[in-house]
């Protein structure tokens, strides 16, 4: 039991998709903190009253949000990121950047609103350090790589099933047949999404699809690899779909899907410094008498 | 193959419980103060077919003159709907909290016009087997207007 439980969290996988996934990520974490989610700026610049810490906040205890905190963490983010993507000092760069955004998002959240649409992308810049160096062009299998993979995995796939969970602990078995997705197609619906409030069945059917794939999710941790790859398409899909209806999309979590690829082929093989060889076979181990 | 070490892998595993466990425990236990933890509860309320969908507003005033509508955005005033909806139970003991949403207006975008008042307005629609019936209705729920 043991045994078989490390083996699926040390899986071997090429150090290249480590190394790609970086890339993509403190690429993405720029665009992130700059453009697509620089919410914090505008706390900075709200009074104090409006802080409403969450428990790690008040528990470390973390400063109040100031102009000030608020330009340390982007300026940090953004060169952290820059340094990591050049692939210097990956540990030291992983997690300095890891516990910089995690302060930013703490910044993010403390204002009554706390999303969570970010777990398996924070799970992965915690887990990009511990791989160490890592090149673009090493397709060779490593099992740091393949645990911290695996971590990313786990963060993406908790999202749905946990989400699923919280649906039946907040909605119960209501949710199902309930008025959520009109809900939020009223508050916040595009021209695209509106026509269906007329078609309720659809909406009822797309809450059934939810909470079917969410519960159902972890299956995809165990999938053989061509089946997680068709999924994972098939997730991008749905996310798209509901930016097209709601104009919500969770960027970091498309990220983190991102680990269930075989990223390392975006690199031409003609790069590729160490090609994948299968692996040796082990020399028989003696059997326990 | 890199393979790790068996404090490596200890470490690893470890690590991957408590996370594990955190998420499962907080998603059953805990609440969004929680975070980076605590339930994914994206969307988890089930709301009524046959009951009403609320969403609030802004308003601003500019020199004591007409209101208008203004964006609930952290470009504009520093919090998004979703933070304001979370915090509106103290803007409401508070009025004073609208005022700071202005001062922040003020440091956001200084080149704007300054603001005399802010109010927040709820917007309700009703459904009807999930259809949305009759005109949305607005109603004023906290005003701040500088005194003059």
């Amino acid at each position: 039991m043991t045994a078989a439980v490390s083996r699926w969290f040390f899986a071997p996988l090429p150090v290249a998709r480590v190394a790609v996934l970086r890339l993509i990520a403190y690429l993405f974490l720029i665009l992130d903190v700059l453009y697509l989610r620089p919410w914090g700026v505008g706390h900075g610049e709200l009074d104090a009253e409006w802080y409403a810490p969450l428990w790690i906040g008040r528990a470390l205890p973390l400063p109040t949000p100031t102009p000030l905190l608020v330009d340390i963490l982007i300026g940090g983010l953004v060169v952290g990121s820059l340094i990591g993507l050049t692939g210097r000092f990956p540990r030291l760069v992983g997690w300095f950047v890891a516990v910089l955004y995690l302060q930013w998002m703490i910044v993010s959240m403390s204002y009554g609103k706390v999303d969570h649409d970010r777990f398996g992308f924070m799970l992965l810049l915690f887990v990009l350090p511990t791989v160490g160096r890592a090149s673009v062009r090493d397709r060779s299998p490593s099992e740091a790589a393949g645990w911290a993979l695996r971590m990313v995995q786990i963060g993406a796939v908790a999202t749905y099933f946990l989400a699923g969970l919280a649906k039946l602990r907040y909605g119960g078995l209501a949710w199902f047949n309930g008025a959520t997705v009109a809900r939020s197609v009223v508050r916040r619906g595009t021209e695209l999404a509106l026509p269906l409030l007329d078609h309720p069945w659809t909406l009822r059917a797309t809450q059934w699809f939810i909470m079917i794939m969410e519960l159902t999710s972890p299956v995809l941790l165990f999938l053989k690899a061509r089946w997680q790859y068709l999924i994972v398409a098939g997730l991008f899909a749905f996310h798209i779909a509901t930016f097209m209806g709601i104009t919500i999309i969770f960027f970091p979590h498309l990220v983190a899907l991102l680990s269930f690829l075989p990223l390392e082929r975006v690199i031409p093989s003609r790069f590729v410094r160490t090609p994948t060889v299968p692996a040796a076979p082990r020399p028989a181990e003696p059997v326990p008498a | 193959m890199t393979q790790l070490s068996v404090r490596a892998r200890r470490v690893r595993l470890a690590t991957s419980a408590v996370v594990i466990g955190l998420l499962f425990f907080t998603t059953v236990w805990g609440h969004d103060e929680y975070f980076p933890f605590a339930p994914m509860r994206m969307f988890a309320t089930a709301n009524k077919p046959d009951g009403v969908v609320r969403w609030f507003s802004l308003q601003k005033q500019l020199s004591f003159g007409e209101w208008q509508g203004t964006a609930l955005s952290p470009t504009n005033v520093g919090i998004n709907r979703a933070e304001l909806e979370g915090q509106i139970d103290r803007v409401i003991d508070n009025p004073e909290m609208l005022r700071m949403l202005a001062e922040s207006h003020v440091r956001l975008d200084p080149d704007g016009a300054s603001w005399t008042g802010v109010r927040v307005i709820r917007n309700i629609q009703h459904l009807e087997d999930s259809v949305p019936v009759g005109d949305v209705v607005h109603e004023v729920v906290v005003t701040w207007e500088r005194p003059r």
